[in-house]
């Protein structure tokens, strides 16, 4: 049983192969399930999950931190999914949403930029120079809101565990290279990687409840005990407290919940 | 028959992975060290040399006097040769820019945690992690700028330069041999007649600007089916003297049916 995220730069068919692999494996192939589940499950309206996910934040949204919360639920979402297993995502950004599970078997897939430029040129009915530089638009969007939000450029190979350029390799020889590395070893999602997975889950689910109070809430959980820490002043730190009352009854799954306040935020947070 | 070339990192079992894959698909498997002393053979410069101009980046020196920038033209014409002969495996760190456009070279980039590897470089040297950070900090900026200047290439790690990259930090050497011995017998990989003959032009043209380069260092060489065609901007000035001399120089060499100086 693995997860796998596949991560998809423009024109890779990386939406073929993602299905290719799942029917392959017997798995659940999914993108927007994790959106509408997350619009659902928070009272969202999608177009604005998706928009938090796609484009680069606006100034406005640095103030307010729109998009962090929307990310928050997504990665909710997309937890509670991974946490049953044999699952292929190829949503947006599952290798970052995603990057604290090692066992999480990452692929990207990827297109030269020549080919990429052909196909664009045959959708949008355009010149070649058009082409490359609507693409090259695109490709510098996406770079700009992944260093923006997660502090990491999608284009550094050593995000993933395995990287495929489409043009050679093509759709049926990648289905069988990732089918092959989902069988690996490092790969395989044991009992004691599913407890970590459904921490996660756990403390992403309490966080995105908590972001209206607290933009930069940090919470984390083991084996069902969360803590989250806040650096807020006393008062938002109260009603805080207050909160974590009502989501110990609230999110199935909780032992015990504490507030830590003014404390350093560990690295491997949700 | 195809040709597989990885490039890995420093402590990304680089060797380990390519002498498995060689061993499976029973090919030959080169290294950068056979390389060098290919051409420090071929072109009597001593391997030292050599190996400095694929490990270090230039000096000030370096860059106006041409000597990397000849140095590499003797490495790749070496590896081009070596790669030309039959079905091999070759590993190093930055050879997949030597080549280009050929459908059965199958480029795959092995990487790992660049923590995990500044542990197994201060253990393997006995030095601080500080300073086996720094050296392979050091080795990457080299890298890249020896990338751009050379090959106008911005990043030589650059994931679309490769058909296949894998992290050796979470799936095994013995895995990643098997997932590359795989493609490399997938067809697409096969050698065709036209995959055989760009890589036979590809290896003429390195080996006649190798000859010239010590005398003409901008020289562009283009070759097809034997056709030779030789640009450079001295040209300008005494070209029908520099022409005869290319002539004499190259007329004879293995593989030339005819030549052209632009």
């Amino acid at each position: 049983m693995a997860v796998i995220t596949i991560s998809r730069g423009s024109y890779s068919k990386g939406k073929e192969v993602a299905e290719g692999v799942a029917s392959k494996l017997g798995y659940m192939c999914i993108s927007r399930e994790v959106l509408l589940e997350a619009s659902d499950h928070f009272n969202i309206p999608e177009i604005k999950l998706v928009r938090a996910i796609h484009d680069a934040p606006s100034i406005l949204d640095r103030v307010t931190h729109g998009k962090e919360a929307y990310i928050a639920y997504i990665q909710s979402a997309l937890l509670e999914f991974a946490k049953k297993g044999e699952i292929v995502y190829h949503g947006l950004a599952g290798h970052i949403l995603l990057r604290e599970i090692p066992q999480v078997l990452k692929v990207r897939i990827i297109a030269n930029l020549d080919s990429r430029v052909v196909a664009e040129m045959e959708r949008e009915k355009t010149i070649k120079k058009e082409a490359r530089s609507l693409i090259l638009k695109d490709d510098q969007e996406r770079r700009k809101w992944t260093k923006r939000l997660y502090g990491v450029d999608p284009w550094d190979a050593s995000l993933y565990d395995l990287l495929i350029c489409i043009d050679k390799i093509k759709v049926h020889g990648a289905i069988d290279i990732i089918c092959q590395a989902a069988s690996y070893e490092a790969f395989k999602i044991t009992k004691k990687n599913q407890q970590q997975l459904s921490d996660l889950a756990l403390a992403c689910q309490v966080k995105s409840k908590l972001l209206d109070l607290d933009s930069k809430v940090a919470v984390t959980a083991e084996f069902g005990n969360v803590i989250v820490r806040t650096k807020t002043d006393d008062r938002k730190a109260r009603k805080l407290e207050e909160n974590l009352r009502v989501l110990v009854k609230e999110i199935e799954g909780i032992h015990n919940i504490e507030l830590r306040t003014r404390e350093m935020r560990p690295s491997a947070d949700a | 028959m195809s040709v597989v070339i990885i490039s890995a990192d420093s402590f990304c079992n680089g060797e380990e992975v390519a002498k498995t894959v060689a061993s499976h698909l029973n090919y030959k498997c080169i290294g950068r060290e056979i390389m060098i002393a290919e051409a420090a053979q071929r072109y009597s410069i001593p391997k030292t040399k050599l190996s400095e101009a694929m490990n270090d980046s230039s000096s000030l020196l370096e860059i106006l006097s041409n000597t990397q920038t000849r140095h590499l033209a003797y490495i790749q014409a070496a590896f081009l040769s070596l790669l030309n002969l039959d079905q091999t495996v070759f590993y190093g760190q930055s050879e997949h820019l030597f080549i280009e456009g050929v459908s059965h070279v199958l480029k795959v980039r092995l990487l790992a945690d660049f923590e995990e590897r500044v542990g197994l470089k201060a253990e393997a040297e006995d030095i601080s992690k500080k300073k086996a950070r720094e050296s392979l900090l050091k080795e990457s900026a080299a890298r890249q700028k020896r990338a751009r200047l050379f090959f106008s290439v911005d990043d030589e790690t650059d994931p679309a330069l490769f058909d296949l990259v894998l992290d050796v930090s979470q799936i095994e050497p013995a895995e990643a041999a098997a997932a590359i011995t795989e493609m490399a017998k997938d067809v697409k990989f096969q050698a065709i007649t036209y995959s055989l003959k760009c890589m036979k032009d590809i290896e003429l043209s390195c080996r006649v600007r190798a000859a010239l380069i010590d005398s003409y260092p901008d020289i562009h060489i283009l070759a097809k089916d034997g056709n030779v065609s030789i640009r450079s901007k001295i040209f300008k000035k005494k070209k029908k003297d520099k022409v005869l001399a290319i002539k004499k120089q190259v007329e004879d060499m293995n593989g030339v049916s005819y030549m052209e100086v632009l």
